[in-house]
C-alpha cells in the first residue's frame, strides 16, 4: 500500500478511533488494530502486528505517564511480573516468523472471541463491583503490612483509600508469560489476559490491576518490538501514521470515557467484535 | 512500604515517559509531514542504526521518521533503567535487581533484533 494523502488520512483516523476505543474500554488498541489494517487495508498480517507492537509502546506510555502521577501503578509487582512476560514476548515474536499468515490470522480471530466474552464478562459486572470486588482488599486508612507487592492507593470515586496485598503471584507469572507470548505474536497488548486474573486471583483492585497491567504492556511490547524492526516488517511511513491517530485518539477517548457509560459501550463492542473475528477467520480461508 | 520512596522513583518514571512520548512524537510528526509533501521515496528495508543517526542529523525526514520510531521503542527501555536507578537509590536493591534482570532481557530482545 503506498502512502499518499488518501491513504494516510485514513490511516490517522483508524488510529484514532482505536485509541478513542482503547481509553474507552480499557484495553489496549492491538486487538482492533491488527483486524483493521489486514481487513481493511490489506496490509500483511505480520506487517501489521509489528505496527500494532510499536503503537502499544506509544499508548502505553502515555498512558502510564498519567496512571503514574495518580497512584494507581504498582509498579513493584509490574516489574516483578514483566520478568515472565518480557521471555513470552521474544518467544511469541520469534515463533511468529515460522507461523504462516493463514495461521497467525486463525489464532487472531480466537483471541478476538475471547477479548469478546472477556468484555461481555466485564460490562455485566459493573465499575463499583469490579473496584471492591476483591476478597483480599483491605479498606482502612492506616493498612497494616501489605508485604513485598502491595501497595494503596487513593481512589477519587470511592473518596478513600484503598490497600490490598497481592496473593498467588507463581499464577500471576504464569499468566503473565500466556499474556506477553500473545503480545509478541499478535501485536496486542495482553491486558484482556492480565487484568482479569491480576484481578481476580492476585487480589488487585481494578483500577489498579488496569494501570498496572498498562504499565507493563509498553515494556513487554518492546521485547518483541525490536525483533521485528530487525526483521523489516516496521514499515516506517505506515507505522507512525498509526502512532500519530492513536495518540490522538487516546486524549480523545480519556476525555469522553468520562461521559460516556462504559458498560453499555463494553457490551457493544463485545457483540461488534463477533462479526469482525468470523472476517479474520474467512480472511485465512477457514 | 515507603511512600515516599515510592513517590520519588514515580516521579523519575513520569518524567522519562513524557519525555520519550514528546520527543518521539514531534520527530514522528514532522518527519512524516515532510515525506508526504516532498513525496520522499523510502528505503525498502530499515537502514542500520548508524546510517539512521547519519540521516537525521542531516536533516533527512526519513531519518527522523526511524529515530522517532527507535526512540519511542526504546522509551520503556529508559524506563527500566530509571527503575533500576530509582529503587538501588532509594534502598530497594531486590527490586533494582528485578529490574536489571528485566533490562537483561529487553538487551537479549535488541541484540535479536540487530542480528534480524
Amino acid at each position: 500500500m503506498y502512502l499518499n494523502i488518501h491513504n494516510l488520512l485514513w490511516l490517522l483516523l483508524t488510529g484514532s478511533a482505536v485509541g478513542v476505543l482503547g481509553a474507552i474500554l480499557g484495553i489496549g488498541g492491538g486487538v482492533f488494530l491488527v483486524p483493521a489494517l489486514v481487513l481493511i487495508f490489506r496490509i500483511p498480517v505480520h506487517h501489521a502486528v509489528a505496527t500494532s507492537i510499536v503503537s502499544v509502546i506509544a499508548t502505553s506510555s502515555a498512558a502510564t505517564s498519567t496512571n503514574i502521577e495518580k497512584g494507581l501503578v504498582n509498579m513493584r509487582l509490574g516489574i516483578t511480573l514483566e520478568i515472565a512476560t518480557a521471555l513470552g514476548a521474544m518467544s511469541g515474536a520469534l515463533t511468529a516468523e515460522w507461523l504462516s499468515e493463514t495461521t497467525l490470522l486463525r489464532i487472531f480471530a480466537v483471541v478476538l472471541l475471547i477479548v469478546a466474552v472477556l468484555l461481555g464478562w466485564k460490562s455485566s459486572r459493573g465499575e463499583r463491583a469490579a473496584t471492591l470486588n476483591s476478597q483480599h482488599t483491605i479498606l482502612d486508612d492506616q493498612p497494616d503490612d501489605l508485604g513485598l507487592l502491595g501497595a494503596s492507593f487513593y481512589d477519587l470515586a470511592e473518596g478513600r483509600q484503598i490497600s490490598y496485598r497481592v496473593w498467588k503471584v507463581p499464577l500471576g507469572f504464569l499468566v503473565s508469560l500466556v499474556a506477553g507470548n500473545l503480545s509478541g505474536l499478535l501485536g496486542v497488548g495482553g491486558g484482556f489476559i492480565k487484568v482479569p486474573v491480576i484481578h481476580l486471583v492476585c487480589g488487585v483492585p481494578m483500577k489498579a490491576a488496569t494501570a498496572t497491567s498498562n504499565f507493563m504492556i509498553g515494556v513487554t511490547a518492546a521485547a518483541s518490538a525490536f525483533i521485528y524492526f530487525g526483521r523489516g516488517q516496521v514499515r516506517p511511513a505506515l507505522t507512525t501514521a498509526v502512532i500519530l491517530g492513536v495518540l490522538v485518539g487516546s486524549f480523545i477517548g480519556a476525555v469522553i470515557s468520562q461521559r460516556l457509560p462504559g458498560r453499555l459501550v463494553q457490551a457493544i463492542f463485545a457483540v461488534f467484535l463477533l462479526p469482525v473475528a468470523w472476517q479474520m477467520f474467512m480472511q485465512a480461508g477457514l | 512500604m515507603d511512600t515516599n520512596k515510592e513517590r520519588q522513583v514515580e516521579h523519575l518514571i513520569h518524567h522519562t515517559l513524557r519525555a520519550g512520548v514528546s520527543i518521539s512524537a514531534t520527530l514522528l510528526a514532522v518527519g512524516l509531514f515532510v515525506v508526504i509533501v516532498r513525496d520522499t521515496p523510502r528505503p525498502a528495508v530499515a537502514p542500520p542504526l548508524s546510517e539512521i543517526l547519519r540521516l537525521a542529523f542531516t536533516a533527512n525526514e526519513v531519518g527522523w521518521i526511524y529515530l522517532g520510531l527507535l526512540l519511542l521503542m526504546t522509551t520503556p527501555v529508559a524506563l527500566v533503567m530509571m527503575l533500576v536507578h530509582g529503587y538501588a537509590r532509594t534502598g530497594w536493591r531486590r527490586f533494582a535487581l528485578i529490574a536489571l534482570l528485566v533490562l537483561l532481557l529487553l538487551g537479549t530482545g535488541f541484540a535479536l533484533g540487530i542480528r534480524g
